[in-house]
């Protein structure tokens, strides 16, 4: 009776699941031996209750904080006081933050001066994020504003930590100078007027702060000569990119920032633009007007991240002027009003909403200075925008997306596809890399500034195809893609869609509908400039992948994408399960609601039937998109042609004439070049509807 | 800050040997632990052993200097239980001024225990017990609490076959469980 057999025979019983057989196990390894069994059968009970006392003890031991707090103790003390990092000694230790510790150093050479550097802790040490590092810095080091503080130089300690050098800034933080001078309202206006001059000037050179908060925006007052200067300008940038492997991945819902200045953008990690350095001022502006940011900062962190984040996207907070008087002690009361539109349009939850430049919001403060009109709206005239847009999110997503700004990533789940190869990298494809980046770089500031032209010629330097595929090529190549198409250059747009076709590949696994939304567009424009034989292999691929989808609006997608031209027939016949299941998702809804989601779908199954050659089925389902209601002219126009179509094979030549007439004069007042982005339809979805159009009158003529 | 001292006092008086592995084990930790933590308001404390696990992730791909994967393995599993039984006996004196609490005799027996400071000090106890008896069942329960490795992560550590780790976790759980229930009787019981 050693323990050991009984272990064994406690080993090998567990193999067994299955209860009865394991019973059967057990009476035939134990035999007679009834103190063997007993003891066997009471160590797998006992284990059964130990795996309920043991399955969560781990999930339980926690660590407090502190130990985290250490952590930035040991890592700032690696580097101390004396020590040289190329040429620089440092002096004096000015602050140290979450990424790292900021000196106060000599620089010995080529000029002597005092700067401040700005040592991260060491992210990973990969070196296509220290090239990375090395280009972001580049284009900062051109910013030369009196109040932006400059960028003098960056680099690597020894120890592989990045480093950069700032401009020595003495000052303090703009809401602090103007609390402890009481500084008086028109002052205080005055200065933020200074601060959207300065972001203009940064965000004329392409680079966006991403981190705007007073802590950001020093004031000196040397012998009554004031001074501001924005530090940090694009340093959060620099951070990322260091730290994206380690933070952005690891990390996904971890914010980082101050979370009262963060535009509702920011804090969805979705792009960050020019207008979110236009929201941190309008919060900066609340600030300074009211003595209080509109979120507390520490309220917010204590919420947690998602509370947090659902508070910045949907609350409105408190109308300045109803908590002006607390600072100014009711000084202003028409006045204020004036203030509440403007923050509100600075503030704007929607970035299309907001100033389309600080520039713009510096100036509506001038405005308002000098006693002039102002250009923000009162909030109703917002409202009912932005209740259209509410409307139309889903509609206008990929619109927005693409062309709003161009920094981090896509949200939707379309994803990139990197090519894992970066060990055997030679000089020479480093080489051809760099210059890539350049380019895409240079195109990316040209789109900032509203240069599609400049930056598609930007593009069509580059001497190879893309390598490298990135988040920041893909949103160029995607943003002037929709650009040229809209402006008529079907020939730009197309290559820049089969140049994005190369970085661009399909999450396989994901059969939503968000990784169709771009695909129909991709495919129209293929189409539209007679690439056929692309398009055709597109759509393959396309159902090829995606065929086994249980989501109708995607099947709704699919079905638009393939039916553009009388497919070839085996893809045909692969859609049908498609079609079947856009049918089957139909049966449940009434006809009447008007939603354009269903209006669409129906549409899309017409189309399908009509290429099927089923004309009776193609009239029905025409019929009945055209009986919702919704605005979507695009879609009434896209169903008409093909209940024309179908008219028209069935015979009824008359009837399809009249429609085909319908069709032609709502496609021809909204197809203009360039186009106009509306609510009655999507640019490319306009471009369906030519398609289809130029398909009927063909046929009719 | 009296904690971090205490981490500094574990990682100069380890008595393994190879400190170089267990200081940028530390190290790994630290800076997990803070980047979690940026963000997060005061008080707030972390998973442990998503942390170590994360730790042990990341040291794992440079270890090739490290000859002796064991010896790691062991270094990561003290490292965290030192500083997590240390915290619990601090709390829980402070809570009691001084005095460990008895425990509920009955909370074995309790569907989905809560585990206070006190019941983690005597598992602790526990596995200080079963690794003079079975030294291998102690480190396959060890990288499981304290450094959240799962089992085919141990079976490539101890190069042993995963089943095998089932097993000593099988078996390690069982005698466990049984000295906690006879400890619990005695010296908490009536």
């Amino acid at each position: 009776m050693d323990f050991d057999k009984a272990e064994s025979i406690f080993w090998e019983a567990l193999e067994y699941s299955d209860l009865s057989q394991r019973e059967k196990f057990l009476s035939i390894s134990c035999g007679d031996d009834q103190v063997l069994m007993e003891k066997v059968t009471s160590m797998i009970t006992d284990l059964e209750k130990a795996d309920e006392l043991f399955s969560v003890y781990s999930d339980n031991l926690e660590l407090p904080r502190e130990i985290a707090d250490s952590v930035v103790c040991e890592l700032s003390s690696n580097i101390t006081i004396g020590d040289r990092i190329d040429e620089y000694i440092l002096i004096r230790k000015l602050g140290e933050g979450a990424f790292g510790v900021v000196f106060e150093a000599k620089q010995t050479h080529p000029i002597k001066r005092n700067v401040a550097i700005k040592i991260l802790k060491k992210g990973t040490d990969s070196q296509t994020i220290l090239r990375r590092f090395e280009v972001e810095s580049q284009i900062l080091v051109q910013i030369n504003n009196p109040h932006v503080a400059s960028l003098y130089d960056a680099g690597i300690t020894p120890s592989g930590q990045p480093y950069f050098v700032m401009e020595l800034v003495r000052g303090i933080s703009i809401t602090k100078y103007c609390a402890s001078k009481s500084i008086d309202l028109k002052s205080r206006l005055e200065l933020v007027r200074q601060v959207c001059i300065a972001v203009q000037y940064a965000h004329d050179k392409g680079v966006i702060h991403r981190d705007l908060k007073p802590s950001n925006i020093l004031v000196s007052d040397v012998d009554g000569k004031l001074g501001l200067k924005i530090i940090d300008f694009g340093i959060a940038k620099l951070i990322d990119s260091t730290f994206e492997k380690d933070v952005v991945s690891l990390y996904p819902n971890q914010l980082i920032g101050t979370p009262s200045y963060m535009s509702p953008e920011q804090i969805c990690g979705k792009m960050m633009g020019t207008k979110s350095d236009v929201y941190s001022i309008g919060v900066l502006l609340y600030e300074l007007l009211t003595g209080h940011p509109p979120f507390n900062n520490q309220e917010l962190l204590n919420l947690g991240v998602d509370a947090m984040r659902l508070r910045i996207l949907e609350e409105k907070p408190p109308l300045p002027s109803a908590l002006i008087e607390r600072v100014f002690g009711g000084v202003i009361t028409r006045a204020s009003r004036e203030l509440d539109w403007i923050i509100n349009r600075a503030m704007a939850k929607d970035a299309d909403l907001r100033y389309r430049s600080a520039m713009e919001l510096g100036d509506d403060i001038h405005r308002f200075l000098s006693g002039y009109a102002i250009n923000a709206h009162p909030p109703s005239v917002l409202y009912n925008s932005k209740k259209w847009m509410r409307r139309n999110k889903l509609l206008s997503f990929t619109f927005f997306f693409a062309l709003s700004s161009l920094i981090a990533g896509l949200s939707i789940s379309t994803v990139l596809y990197f090519r894992a190869k970066e060990a055997e990298q030679n000089q020479l494809a480093l080489r051809l890399k760099a210059e890539e980046r350049e380019h895409i770089a240079k195109a990316a500031i040209l789109i900032y500034q509203d240069k599609y032209k400049e930056a598609n010629m930007e593009i069509d330097k580059m001497s190879s195809p893309l390598s490298e595929p990135s988040l920041e090529a893909t949103n160029v190549f995607k943003t002037l893609k929709i650009w040229s198409g809209m402006n008529g250059d079907w020939e730009t747009s197309s290559k820049r869609v089969m140049e994005l076709s190369k970085v661009y590949r399909f999450d396989e696994n994901d059969t939503s509908d968000n990784s169709t939304r771009d695909l129909v567009s991709i495919g129209a424009t293929l189409v539209k400039v007679k690439n056929f034989e692309t398009y055709y292999s597109f759509c393959d691929d396309i159902v090829g992948k995606l065929e086994k989808t249980r989501n109708p609006v995607a099947a709704e997608q699919i079905l638009k994408l393939c039916t553009f031209i009388p497919s070839e027939n085996e893809v045909h016949s692969r859609l049908k399960p498609i079609v079947e299941l856009a049918e089957y998702s139909m049966l449940k809804i009434d006809t009447g609601p008007s939603d354009w989601l269903e209006s669409w779908r129906c549409a899309a199954i017409g189309v399908w039937c009509y290429r099927d050659g089923d004309y009776i089925k193609a009239r029905f389902w025409s019929k009945r998109s055209l009986l919702f209601k919704d605005d979507s002219l695009s879609r009434v126009a896209y169903a008409k042609c093909i209940l024309s179509m179908s008219l028209w094979e069935l015979g009824e030549t008359e009837k399809a004439r009249n429609v085909l007439e319908e069709a032609k004069k709502l496609v021809y007042s909204h197809v203009k070049i360039p186009f106009k982005y509306n609510n009655e339809g999507i640019w490319f979805e306009w471009l369906y509807d030519e398609i289809l159009l130029n398909e009927a009158i063909q046929k009719q003529s | 800050m009296p904690l971090s001292l205490d981490i500094e006092k574990h990682r100069d008086s380890s008595s393994l040997s190879d400190g170089d592995s267990v200081g940028s084990l530390y190290r790994e930790l630290k800076r997990i632990a803070e980047q979690r933590m940026i963000g997060q308001p005061d008080g707030q404390t972390l998973q442990a052993t998503i942390l170590a696990h994360e730790a042990w992730l990341k040291l794992n791909h440079a270890r090739k200097e490290w000859n002796d994967r064991q010896h790691f393995l062991a270094a990561a599993s003290k490292t965290m239980r030192n500083m997590l039984i240390d915290n619990a006996r601090k709390r829980s004196r402070k809570r009691h001024g001084g005095e460990l609490q008895r425990l509920d005799p009955f909370i074995l027996d309790k569907i989905k225990v809560p585990f206070s400071d006190e019941l983690t000090l005597l598992i602790d106890e526990g596995l200080t017990q079963l690794e003079t008896t079975n030294p291998v069942h102690t480190q396959v329960v060890l990288a499981k609490f304290y450094v959240g490795l799962t089992n085919l992560e141990i079976a490539d550590e101890l190069g042993v076959t995963e089943r095998t780790v089932e097993r000593y976790w099988a078996s390690a759980k069982v005698w466990l469980y049984r000295w906690l229930r006879a400890e619990i009787k005695t010296n908490h019981g009536f």
